[in-house]
C-alpha cells in the first residue's frame, strides 16, 4: 500500500513486504490462522476428529460384535491384558458363583493365555458401510478347545440354577441363554473386554464404538435440522422486522419459557413407541431441534439486525433485490462465521440431550445402542457399586461434549477476536 | 415499573395459555391414555362402578369429545386450581404436586445460591489472575463442569456418598423423619441430605457462571471507566470489587435466562436419578403412563416457575443497573 | 526506604531556574504479546514546565496515550515500563522518582488523583454507570483530601460548579448516564480537578465532542488550569486544539520525540519533515475546494518491527540514503527553545548542519559519537 521510492536499503523493504502480506490475505485465511494459535481448541479439533473417524468404522475397531450374548461373561470386570512373550495376550476366564452375595466371580487362566492378534476374522460388517468384510483390526482368535475340557454334566445344573437365582435378581435373560449355550458349547474361549463386559456378557468397548455413532451423529443431525428452522426463521425476523418479527419473537419466547428437558421429555413421550431404530433416531432429532433452535435463531436475528444497517444491503435493495434474494444471498453468508459458531456450540447440547433422553427411557430405545441407552444401565445403582465400568461410556460423553465446547470456544475468538 | 409488572405478567399469562395448549395437545395427541386404561379397568371391574358413573366420568374429562373441547373442559378446571384426576395414581393432581413442587423449587434456589456464591469469587480471581496456573485450573474445571451430564455427576456421587460417606442417598429425609411435621432436628436432617442434589445441580451452573463472569471481568476491566477509577487513586481491590464487579453482574444476571432453564431441566432429571420427592420422577412416570392431567400441571408449573424466575432476573437487574429502566 | 531513596534519586532542578512538575527520561514502554514486541514508546524525554500547558501530537497509535498512562503506572497489561525515569515535583513536597514505586504501592495511589490526574477520549465511558457522579467524585475527594463525608460533598458541588455545570448540588445524586457528553466530560474534568493536582493529563479529552462543546471546555480547562496553577499535557490529534490550547509543542512519532518546540515557533516553522507533512495535512482556509487534502504518503510500519535508522525515514520525501535509514537522530536543540531529532539538522557528530536545506543529501563523514547504527 505504501509507495515508497525505490533504491531503499533492505530494511524498508523487509518492513514493506510483511505489510503488503497482511493486506492481501482474506478474511478467511486470517480466522483460519488465529484458530491454530489456539492450541487447546486445536487439540480438540483433533480428538473430535478422531471420534468421528472411530465412529464411521466401528465395527472395523471392535473386537467383539456388540449384540453377542455370552452369559459366561455376565458382567466380566475389564480383561487384563498380560505380556506373554512380550505380546499383549489374554488369559480365558473360568466363572464361578459367589453364593454369599448372589454376584459372578471370575478367575483368570494365564496358562492359557492367547494373544491379541492384529487383523482377524470375526463377525461380518461392512467396512464404511461399503466394504462387506470380516475383518477386525485386532481381537482374540478361538484356539481348539483342550480334549478333556468338556463340562461336567454337575457343572452345568449348577449353573443353571444360579442363573435361575440370578434371573430373580434382575437379570431376565440370563437364565435361558445360559442353559441353552451352556449344553451347546464347550469350553470358552477367551474374550477381549476392554471396558468389561454388561448384564448379558455383551462387550461393552464395541457397545460404546457402535453407540458412538448414534450419539455423535444424532447431534450434528439434530443441530442441522435446528440450523435450517433456526437461520431461515432468525434472518427472515431480523431483516423483515415489523409483525413478522414480532410473532417469531413472541414464539420463541414462550418456547424457551418452557425448561429445555421437560419439554424434550414431553415431545419424545408423545412419539410412538413402535419404531424402526431409524424412524426413532430421525424423530428424536427432530425433538430435539424443535426446541433447540429458538437459540439459533435469536441470535441470528441479533447479527442480521446488526447486518441490516449496513451499507451493502440498501444497495442491494435499491439494485432491485427481492427480499428472499437479499436474505439468501447477501445476510446469510455474511453471518456464515457465525453460524458455525453457534451451531458448534450447540451440538454439545444435542449430544447431552440425546443422552439424558435415553438416559431416562424416552429417547433412544434397545436395541438401539448409543451411550445414553448404555448409561441407562447405571440407574440400578447396586449394581454400578459392583460392576463401576458401567459407567465408561460416560467418558466419550464428557470428551466429545468438552471437545466441542472447546472447538466453539476457539472458532468464536477466531471469528471475533475482541469480543 | 408498574407498567412493566403489568405487561410482563400478561405475557405470562399468554405463556401459560399457550404452553398448556402445547402440552395438551402433546400429551393428549397419541392414543393410549391413563384415563382410558383406567375407564376400561372400571367397565370390566362392573360391580364397583356403575355404567352411569362410568359415563360421568368419561363426560367430566370428554372421552368422546373432539380435543378443544376436551381443553376447555380441562382448562376452565385448571384456572379454578382443579387440575383434574392422577388416574395412575388415583388420586387429584393438585394434591400430589405442591409438595414436590415446593421441594424442587428448594433445591434449584439453593443451588443458584450457591453457584453464585462460588462463580463471583471464582471468575474474579481467574480474571484478575490470567494466564496463571489457578487460572488455567478453573478453566479446565469450567469445562468438564459444562460438559459432564448432570444425571452422571448425579451418579458419581451417589457412588461416592454410599462408598465413601456411607450415606443413604435417594432421598430428602432419614427414614424416621420422613412423613414427621416440621422440627428442628428434621430440618437438620433435611440438611444433611439435601447437599448432594444441590452440589450436582449447582456444578454445571457454576462452570457456566464462572466462564461468564471472567470473561465480562475482563471486558470491564478493559472499560476506561475501571481506569479512572484507577487513576484517582482507589486502591486495586476496591477497584475489582466495587467498580469492575458490580458492572459485570450485569451479564451474570443476563444470563439467568440460560441458567434458570438450565436449574430446572437439571433438577428434573437428577431427582429422577437420586428418587428425590421432587417433580422430576413423578413428572416421568407421568409422561411414561400417559397420565396426562398430572403430566400437563408439571410442565406448567415448571415453566411457570421459569417465568417468574425470569422476572425476578429482570428486576434484580433493574436494581443492579441503573441504566435499565423497567419501563 | 522506598520514599528516601526516591527522593535521593530525584534529580534536583539544577539551580532552580527550571522549574519543571514533571520530567520523562528516556522512558520506554513495551507491549510484549504473541505476536511480537510492540515498543509503544520508546525512549522519550520530556519535561513539564510548571503551569505550561504541553502538547503532544502525533497520528493514532505513536504512543501518546502510553506515555501518559506510563507516568500515572498505569499502563494496560501486556504493556510493561521496561526502562526509563519519571520524577515528579510536587508543589509542596521533595521531588520523587515515580518509578521507583510498585504501581499498587500507597505512594503511588497518593501520586494518583492527589498529586497527578487524568481525563480521558470518550467521556461517554469515563465514568462509571452504577454511581451516581456525585459519589465517584467524592471517592477521589475522600481519598485524598479529606475524610469527612459533609466536607467531601461540600467540595465535590463546589468543583462542579466551577466546571459550569448547572444544578451541582442535585447534579451529585445524578447517574452519568444521564447526563450529555459535554456534560460527562465536565464533571470528569471536576473529577480530575477536585484534588488540585499538580499535573492534569488530558488524553484527547475533547475529541469525541462536536465543535461548539468542545471550544466550552477547552475554556473551561484554560480557566482552571490557570486558577489552581497546574501543569497540563494535552494529548490530541487536532492541531487547531493544540493552537488554541498550549505553550509548548512535542510531536511524537513511533513511540518518540521527533520534535520540541514553543507553540508559535511551530506553527512559524515547522523543522522535521514529520512535522511538516503533519501541517501541510490539516485543510486550510482558501484551498481549493477540490484539492486533494495533503495526505501524509504510505502508512505506519508494521507495529511489530522495528525500522532501522530513523523512524519515519520510509515515508519521508527527504530521507538520505546511507544516512538515514542506517542512524538514528538524537532530538537535539536546534535554536535555544526548539528541539529536533533529524539529519537535515545536525549531523551524526551532533554538529549542527550549517544550512539547512530540504534537499540536503550529501554524504557525511563515517560515523561517529553517539548516534549508534540501529
Ligand atoms: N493491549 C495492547 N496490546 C498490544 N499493543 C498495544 C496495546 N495497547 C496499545 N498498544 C500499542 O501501543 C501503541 C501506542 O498506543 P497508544 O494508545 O499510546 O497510541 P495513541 O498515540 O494514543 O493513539 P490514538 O491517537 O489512537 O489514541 C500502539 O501502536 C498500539 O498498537
Ligand atoms: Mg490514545
Amino acid at each position: 500500500m505504501a509507495t515508497v521510492s525505490t533504491g531503499l536499503p533492505l530494511g524498508g523493504v523487509a518492513v514493506q513486504k510483511e505489510e503488503s502480506a497482511a493486506d492481501q490475505v482474506s478474511q478467511w485465511t486470517l480466522m483460519r490462522w488465529r484458530f491454530m494459535q489456539n492450541r487447546l481448541s486445536v487439540g480438540a479439533l483433533v480428538v473430535l476428529i478422531l471420534m468421528y473417524l472411530t465412529a464411521a468404522v466401528a465395527p472395523f475397531l471392535s473386537p467383539n460384535d456388540y449384540n453377542e450374548l455370552d452369559t459366561d461373561h455376565a458382567f466380566a470386570a475389564p480383561t487384563r491384558i498380560k505380556l506373554v512373550h512380550g505380546w499383549p495376550s489374554v488369559c480365558p476366564l473360568t466363572q464361578t458363583l459367589d453364593p454369599d452375595h448372589f454376584k459372578w466371580v471370575y478367575e483368570a487362566d494365564c496358562e492359557r493365555a492367547v494373544p491379541i492378534r492384529l487383523f482377524v476374522h470375526g463377525a461380518k460388517h461392512r467396512l464404511l458401510g461399503l466394504i462387506p468384510t470380516d475383518v477386525h483390526l485386532f481381537g482374540v482368535v478361538d484356539v481348539p478347545p483342550p480334549a478333556e475340557a468338556a463340562p461336567s454334566a454337575s457343572k452345568t445344573a449348577a449353573k443353571d440354577s444360579v442363573a435361575s437365582l440370578l434371573a430373580g435378581l434382575g437379570g431376565q435373560n440370563v437364565a435361558g441363554a445360559a442353559s441353552a449355550q451352556a449344553e451347546t458349547k464347550a469350553e470358552k474361549p477367551p474374550r477381549l473386554f476392554f471396558f468389561g463386559a454388561d448384564q448379558q456378557g455383551r462387550d461393552l468397548f464395541s457397545r460404546v464404538l457402535e453407540g458412538s455413532r448414534v450419539s455423535l451423529t444424532i447431534g450434528i443431525v439434530g443441530v442441522i435440522f435446528s440450523l435450517i428452522i433456526g437461520s431461515l426463521l432468525g434472518a427472515f425476523s431480523g431483516y423483515m422486522g415489523g409483525v413478522v418479527d414480532n410473532a417469531i419473537q413472541r414464539t420463541i419466547e414462550i418456547i424457551r419459557a418452557v425448561p429445555t428437558l421437560p419439554l424434550w421429555a414431553a415431545f419424545a413421550a408423545a412419539l410412538p413407541r413402535t419404531t424402526t431404530v431409524t424412524q426413532r433416531y430421525l424423530l428424536i432429532t427432530i425433538v430435539l431441534s424443535l426446541v433447540g433452535w429458538t437459540g439459533l435463531a435469536r441470535e441470528l436475528r441479533g447479527k442480521v439486525l446488526a447486518y441490516r444497517a449496513l451499507d451493502y444491503i440498501a444497495a442491494a435493495r435499491l439494485a432491485g433485490s427481492s427480499h428472499l434474494r437479499i436474505v439468501l444471498s447477501h445476510m446469510l453468508p455474511n453471518a456464515a462465521s457465525h453460524i458455525i459458531v453457534i451451531a458448534t456450540l450447540a451440538v454439545p447440547y444435542s449430544i447431552l440431550g440425546e443422552t439424558s433422553l435415553s438416559f431416562l427411557g424416552l429417547g433412544m430405545l434397545p436395541p438401539a445402542v448409543s451411550w445414553g441407552v448404555l448409561l441407562r444401565d447405571t440407574q440400578q445403582i447396586q449394581s454400578v457399586l459392583i460392576h463401576p465400568w458401567m459407567l465408561l461410556p460416560a467418558v466419550p460423553v464428557i470428551l466429545a461434549v468438552a471437545c466441542f465446547f472447546l472447538l466453539g470456544d476457539g472458532l468464536r475468538d477466531a471469528i471475533d477476536p475482541y469480543s | 415499573m408498574l407498567n412493566f409488572l403489568i405487561r410482563r405478567v400478561s405475557f405470562m399469562v399468554i405463556s401459560m395459555i399457550a404452553i398448556s395448549i402445547l402440552s395438551f395437545v402433546l400429551i393428549e395427541l397419541p392414543p393410549g391414555s391413563a384415563i382410558e386404561v383406567k375407564l376400561q379397568q372400571l367397565r370390566q371391574q362392573g360391580g364397583d362402578m356403575t355404567a352411569e358413573q362410568v359415563r360421568g366420568l368419561e363426560e367430566r374429562y370428554g372421552i368422546h369429545d373432539p380435543i378443544q373441547v376436551k381443553y376447555w373442559k380441562w382448562i376452565s378446571r385448571a384456572v379454578k386450581g382443579d387440575f383434574g384426576q392422577s388416574f395412575q395414581l388415583d388420586r387429584p393432581v393438585k394434591s400430589l404436586i405442591w409438595a414436590r413442587l415446593g421441594f424442587s423449587v428448594l433445591l434449584s434456589s439453593f443451588a443458584l445460591v450457591f453457584s453464585w456464591g462460588l462463580s463471583i469469587p471464582l471468575g474474579v480471581y481467574s480474571a484478575t489472575h490470567r494466564y496463571t496456573l489457578p487460572d488455567y485450573v478453573i478453566q479446565v474445571l469450567q469445562f468438564v463442569g459444562v460438559a459432564i451430564p448432570q444425571f452422571l455427576l448425579a451418579l458419581l456421587l451417589l457412588v461416592l456418598a454410599s462408598r465413601a460417606f456411607n450415606q443413604e442417598v435417594g432421598t430428602l429425609f432419614s427414614q424416621q423423619f420422613k412423613n414427621a411435621p416440621w422440627s428442628l432436628p428434621r430440618l437438620l436432617d433435611f440438611l444433611r441430605h439435601v447437599w448432594i442434589p444441590v452440589v450436582v445441580l449447582a456444578v454445571g451452573g457454576t462452570a457456566g457462571l464462572t466462564r461468564i463472569m471472567r470473561a465480562n471481568l475482563l471486558d470491564v476491566l478493559g472499560q476506561q471507566y475501571v481506569q479512572t477509577a484507577r487513576s484517582k487513586g482507589v486502591a486495586e481491590h476496591i477497584v475489582i470489587w466495587k467498580h469492575a464487579v458490580r458492572n459485570a453482574l450485569h451479564p451474570l444476571i443476563m444470563a439467568l435466562g440460560t441458567t434458570l432453564p438450565l436449574l430446572i431441566s437439571g433438577e428434573v432429571i437428577i431427582s429422577i436419578v437420586l428418587n428425590l420427592p421432587t417433580t422430576g420422577p413423578m413428572y416421568l412416570q407421568a409422561l411414561l403412563n400417559k397420565d396426562m392431567y398430572l403430566a400437563v400441571a408439571f410442565l406448567l408449573m415448571l415453566s411457570l416457575m421459569l417465568l417468574i424466575g425470569n422476572l425476578l432476573a429482570d428486576i434484580l437487574l433493574a436494581w443492579v443497573d441503573p441504566r435499565v429502566r423497567l419501563e | 526506604m522506598v520514599t528516601t531513596s526516591a527522593v535521593a534519586e530525584a534529580k534536583v532542578s539544577a539551580n532552580g531556574q527550571v522549574d519543571n512538575v514533571i520530567e520523562l527520561e528516556d522512558l520506554h514502554v513495551h507491549f510484549h504479546t504473541k505476536l511480537g514486541v510492540v515498543r509503544a514508546v520508546n525512549g522519550v524525554t520530556l519535561e513539564i514546565p510548571r503551569g505550561k500547558v504541553v502538547g503532544v501530537v502525533g497520528e493514532s497509535g505513536c504512543g501518546k496515550s502510553q506515555t501518559a498512562f506510563a507516568i500515572m503506572q498505569l499502563v494496560p497489561p501486556p504493556g510493561r515500563i521496561v526502562a526509563g525515569k519519571i520524577v515528579l515535583y510536587p508543589k509542596n513536597g521533595p521531588p520523587v522518582n515515580v518509578l521507583r514505586y510498585d504501581r499498587n504501592s500507597d505512594e503511588m495511589r497518593a501520586i494518583r488523583g492527589g498529586h497527578v490526574s487524568m481525563i480521558f477520549q470518550e467521556p461517554m465511558t469515563a465514568l462509571n454507570p452504577v454511581y451516581p457522579v456525585g459519589d465517584q467524585i467524592m471517592e477521589a475527594i475522600l481519598l485524598h483530601q479529606t475524610t469527612d463525608k459533609k466536607e467531601a460533598a461540600a467540595r465535590a458541588v463546589d468543583i462542579l460548579g466551577k466546571v459550569g455545570l448547572p444544578n451541582p448540588k442535585r447534579l451529585l445524586g445524578t447517574y452519568p448516564h444521564e447526563l450529555s457528553g459535554g456534560m460527562r466530560q465536565r464533571a470528569m474534568i471536576a473529577l480530575a480537578l477536585s484534588c488540585t493536582p499538580d499535573l492534569l493529563l488530558a488524553d484527547e479529552p475533547t475529541t469525541a465532542l462536536d465543535v461548539t462543546t468542545q471550544a466550552q471546555i477547552l475554556d473551561v480547562m484554560r480557566e482552571l488550569q490557570a486558577e489552581i496553577g497546574m501543569s497540563i499535557l494535552f494529548v490530541t490529534h487536532n492541531l487547531g486544539v493544540i493552537a488554541q490550547m498550549a505553550d509548548e509543542v512535542a510531536v511524537m512519532y513511533l513511540g518518540q520525540l521527533v520534535e520540541r518546540a514553543p507553540v508559535e515557533e511551530l506553527f512559524d516553522e515547522p523543522r522535521h519533515p514529520y512535522t511538516r507533512a503533519l501541517m501541510r495535512s490539516i485543510p486550510h482556509l482558501g484551498t481549493p475546494r477540490h484539492a486533494r487534502l495533503n495526505v501524509i504518503e504510505g502508512g505506519l510500519p508494521n507495529q511489530y518491527s522495528q525500522v532501522p535508522g530513523c523512524a519515519f525515514h520510509p515515508r519521508c520525501p527527504v530521507a538520505q540514503p546511507g544516512l538515514c535509514d542506517v542512524y538514528q537522530p538524537a532530538l537535539r536543540p536546534v535554536t535555544p527553545t526548539v528541539e529536533v531529532s533529524c539529519f537535515l539538522y545536525h549531523n551524526l557528530d551532533g554538529t549542527p548542519v550549517a544550512a539547512p536545506t530540504q534537499t540536503a543529501s550529501s554524504g557525511t563523514g563515517p560515523p561517529l559519537g553517539d548516534a549508534l547504527p540501529a
